[in-house]
């Protein structure tokens, strides 16, 4: 049984997986990115340690021999090329298989295969073949003589060479003598290193003259330098750009920061073997003593200086590592999301109670008011600050589709690119998750039946590439999200011809474009010709526009022939509690969203009850919800209707009356009403009772002729 | 034995261009007594050279079996760039404590004379 930090690393896997997935995709259309190949291996690396430290020695066994085989991509020995992405995609896959069936009996046989093949593409990049690795190999092999890239003096293929990420730098400076000929200070230069971060300086004073000597006015001083810093090497080097041809320079990268390194860095041996300045065997013979490396290789003729800057950059990367995962672990901290809905829910009861005391006390005046009033104040910052916590940016959805558009243009042989635009768009987390299904259903929908073959788009003048767009923005209190293809476009004729044959329409109805438009949302309905393993059976669109209103939102389509269909889902940013607006007809009181809210206006009922009400020079649609719910009770002369924008236009809800605004907490329904027509939930009002919440999109759906040609 | 002793007391910058009058001012010193006490509280700036130079005179001392000392105050701005250089591990306010601390500064560096 998983204990809770077994738990965590699980999540915290999924989430690099992710990450991981993305750097892949990116670095398939972005091949030459060292950021990309910097931040695979940096989800690989974290995966491989937080793994072994919890106990998955499968999984950190496999990551490590899959990082192993793309050392040489790191060291810009090997290209990266699509088989290269293809099959480490398929091991992050197979990494995500094993997290979720650890005890899967198949999981070696598939760890062989995998990295027979990955093998195999290694070789065959690099242009030799080579015995295929064994998953017995000595780990400890690999991590003493895996770094001889660094010896060169810039690294070539990390995410360091540029700002942003936080890494420790060697400097080696060493200036010419005549050096201050000029008027260069060294020391000035080393100030300005400090500048750039932490940094670790050691002076080499061994060179310095005689007292007498002539050469005092000579530089006679060289440095070991260990900065860290998130401004790259082109700022490190900056440092020394006047001197550079006055002076000896090598600048390596040591470490990058990652969160999951653990305290410990290289070895003694290992940086002094990095570094060149011993042999491996000569370590391996030297540890195999009873005394101090260091010593013991002083005691062999190694430079004593090279030793005790080996020290200081172990000391210096051991510091920094440990300011950086305190300064993280300070910064933020993971929850388990199910304690947040538990949050959620509580916030939840104390809203209830809170709309109770408030109705207890009203009217009572003094202290207890004033009191009250706080509470109601407090209560609605803890509200909000708790749904906060919930938001996530809409991008954590959009980019799990990448893989999906990768994977599914190619099992049809379509160019597709996928466009994300407004991904930090913030929804509650429920929302996002609820949404991901519908996603789904329309991207596949839009690469199989609406991005056409690449030779049919060449025929059309279209890029052979296709398009598949996603877009979020803030609309009012709700979130667009647009899924856009610039594919065909729906065929209307077709359209018309299915909804004849299935009965959806009759033969002769005269229907606007887009109440044809709309048959696409009719359960069972598909144009395409072939049933594919993609889609075409007919159970996308109805299934998409009942998930999307499940979560109180709505969709619409639009499209125009040869040049494409947009998808437009209208969200709600949050499922669990909302402001609404209290409204009474008879004794029964309902909650309309105060987000679709516009005005309330009085309704005179005419002699004629005809369905609108004259507002602001226009026919408003009305619902008369007295009507629609069956309450018996006696109008009063003089009604209210609430105006409402729904998503497909405005109407009028006619109610009694209108009580007030009400923070609401959403309750579902129970299986018993669950299908109950214009209602999407229900809430407890602060006397106890229950509050029904309208579902205005089901509502005016019922008008939705009316409201389109209004 | 306080007869046998000097304090030299650093003024300015002691730096590339003023080195040989810093210089000549230690030698002289050296030359008369056999513990020199350099004090650098007076100092107003201090380049590459101008270390350079008291780690000579050090070394300069030990060789000729004499002693030579760092004494009173750092100014903030020369325990700066001392620490900055690398020529020691922490910004060091105290002459004594800076001789200590300055890595390879002298065979004697953490063995102080009784002065």
């Amino acid at each position: 049984m998983l204990d809770g930090f077994q738990e965590s690393f699980r999540e915290e896997a999924y989430e690099l997986l992710n990450n991981l997935e993305q750097a892949l995709l990116e670095l398939e259309d972005r091949p030459d990115d060292v950021d990309l190949v910097s931040a695979v291996f940096r989800s690989m690396h974290t995966i491989k340690g937080s793994a072994s430290m919890f106990g998955f020695d499968e999984i950190s066994e496999f990551t490590h021999h899959v990082e192993t085989m793309l050392d040489d991509v790191r060291n810009g020995r090997l290209g990266v090329s699509r088989q290269l992405i293809d099959l480490t995609l398929e091991s992050r896959d197979h990494i995500r298989g094993m997290l979720e069936e650890p005890d899967d009996p198949s999981i070696p046989k598939r760890s062989r295969d995998l990295m027979d093949r990955l093998h195999h593409v290694v070789a065959v990049g690099r242009g030799e073949e080579r015995e295929p690795l064994s998953l017995d190999a000595d780990v400890s092999t690999e991590v003493i003589g895996g770094h001889e890239a660094l010896g060169d003096p810039l690294p070539t293929a990390t995410a360091a060479t540029d700002s942003g990420v936080r890494a420790t730098w060697h400097i080696r400076f060493v200036p010419h003598p005549d050096i201050g000929v000029n008027g260069t200070n060294p020391l000035l230069l080393l100030s300005e290193l400090h500048e750039l971060g932490d940094c670790t300086v050691v002076a080499d004073t061994r060179g310095i003259p005689a007292f007498d000597a002539p050469e005092l006015h000579q530089a006679h001083v060289s440095w070991d330098i260990f900065v860290t810093t998130s401004q790259g090497s082109g700022a490190v080097r900056d440092v020394f750009m006047f001197v550079e041809d006055q002076c000896e320079l090598t600048v390596r990268l040591i470490d990058e920061i990652d969160f999951s390194d653990e305290g410990e860095y290289k070895r003694l041996g290992q940086i002094l073997v990095d570094r060149g300045v011993v042999d491996e065997d000569v370590v391996r013979e030297a540890v195999s003593g009873q005394k101090r490396l260091g010593e013991v290789l002083v005691g062999r003729g190694v430079d004593e200086y090279e030793v005790e800057t080996a020290l200081q950059e172990q000391e210096h990367v051991r510091r920094t590592r440990q300011k950086v995962q305190t300064e993280a672990a300070a910064s933020s901290i993971r929850v388990q999301s199910d304690k947040l809905d538990e949050l959620v829910d509580l916030v939840g009861e104390l809203v209830t109670l809170q709309a109770r005391l408030t109705q207890t006390v009203s009217g009572m005046g003094g202290e207890v008011s004033t009191i009250s009033e706080n509470f109601e104040r407090l209560v609605g910052e803890l509200r909000d600050h708790t749904m906060s916590i919930r938001m996530l940016p809409i991008s954590t959805s959009f980019s799990r589709f990448r893989r999906l558009v990768r994977d599914l243009s190619r099992e049809l042989g379509k160019d597709v690119e996928l466009v994300t635009e407004g991904g930090e768009t913030e929804l509650d987390k429920t929302v996002i998750e609820r949404l991901h299904d519908p996603l789904v259903h329309v991207i596949r929908n839009s690469i199989d039946h609406g991005i056409e073959m690449p030779e049919v788009r060449r025929a059309a003048g279209k890029p052979s590439a296709g398009t598949v767009a996603l877009r979020a923005r803030h609309v009012g209190a709700n979130v667009e999200v647009r899924i856009e293809d610039d594919g065909a476009g729906l065929n209307r004729d077709r359209i018309r011809e299915k909804a004849v044959e299935r009965g959806v329409i009759s033969a002769d109805a005269q229907i606007s474009d887009s109440d044809l438009l709309d048959v696409v949302f009719a359960p069972g309905f598909s144009t395409a010709g072939a049933v594919t393993t993609v889609s075409g059976r007919g159970v996308g669109m109805d299934v998409v526009r009942k998930e999307v209103e499940n979560i109180g939102g709505t969709v619409s389509l639009e499209s125009t022939p040869g040049e494409g269909t947009a998808i437009v889902m209208s969200i709600p940013l949050t499922l669990a509690i909302i402001d609404g607006l209290l409204v009474r007809i008879g004794g029964e009181r309902f909650v309309v969203p105060l987000s679709n809210v516009e005005e309330c206006i009085e309704y005179r009922r005419g002699r004629e009850d005809d369905g609108v009400v004259a507002n602001r020079g226009t026919l408003l649609p009305v619902i008369d919800l007295r009507r629609e719910f069956g309450i018996a009770a006696d109008r009063p002369e003089i009604e209210q209707a609430v105006v409402v924008e729904t998503g497909i236009g405005t109407v009028g809800f006619v109610v009694d009356a209108v009580i007030g605004d009400h923070q609401t907490v959403i309750k579902n329904l129970g299986q018993v009403y669950q299908h109950v027509e214009g209602v999407s939930g229900a809430t407890i009002l602060g006397d106890g009772d229950v509050a029904l919440i309208l579902d205005v999109q089901r509502l005016a759906a019922g008008k939705g002729h009316e409201l389109r040609n209004a | 034995m306080s007869t046998k002793v000097k304090v030299v007391s650093l003024t300015g910058e002691v730096v590339l261009s003023t080195l040989h009058e810093h210089r000549t001012q230690i030698a002289a010193a050296l030359e008369e007594r056999s513990l020199v006490l350099l004090s650098l509280g007076l100092v107003e700036e201090i380049d590459l050279y101008g270390v350079q130079l008291l780690y000579a005179a050090r070394r300069h001392a030990d060789g000729v079996g004499r002693e030579l000392h760092l004494t009173g105050d750092v100014p903030e701005h020369v325990a700066r760039r001392l620490y900055e250089g690398g020529f020691v591990s922490a910004v060091v306010r105290d002459g004594r404590e800076l001789e200590t601390a300055l890595h390879e500064f002298g065979d004697a560096g953490s063995d102080d004379s009784d002065a």
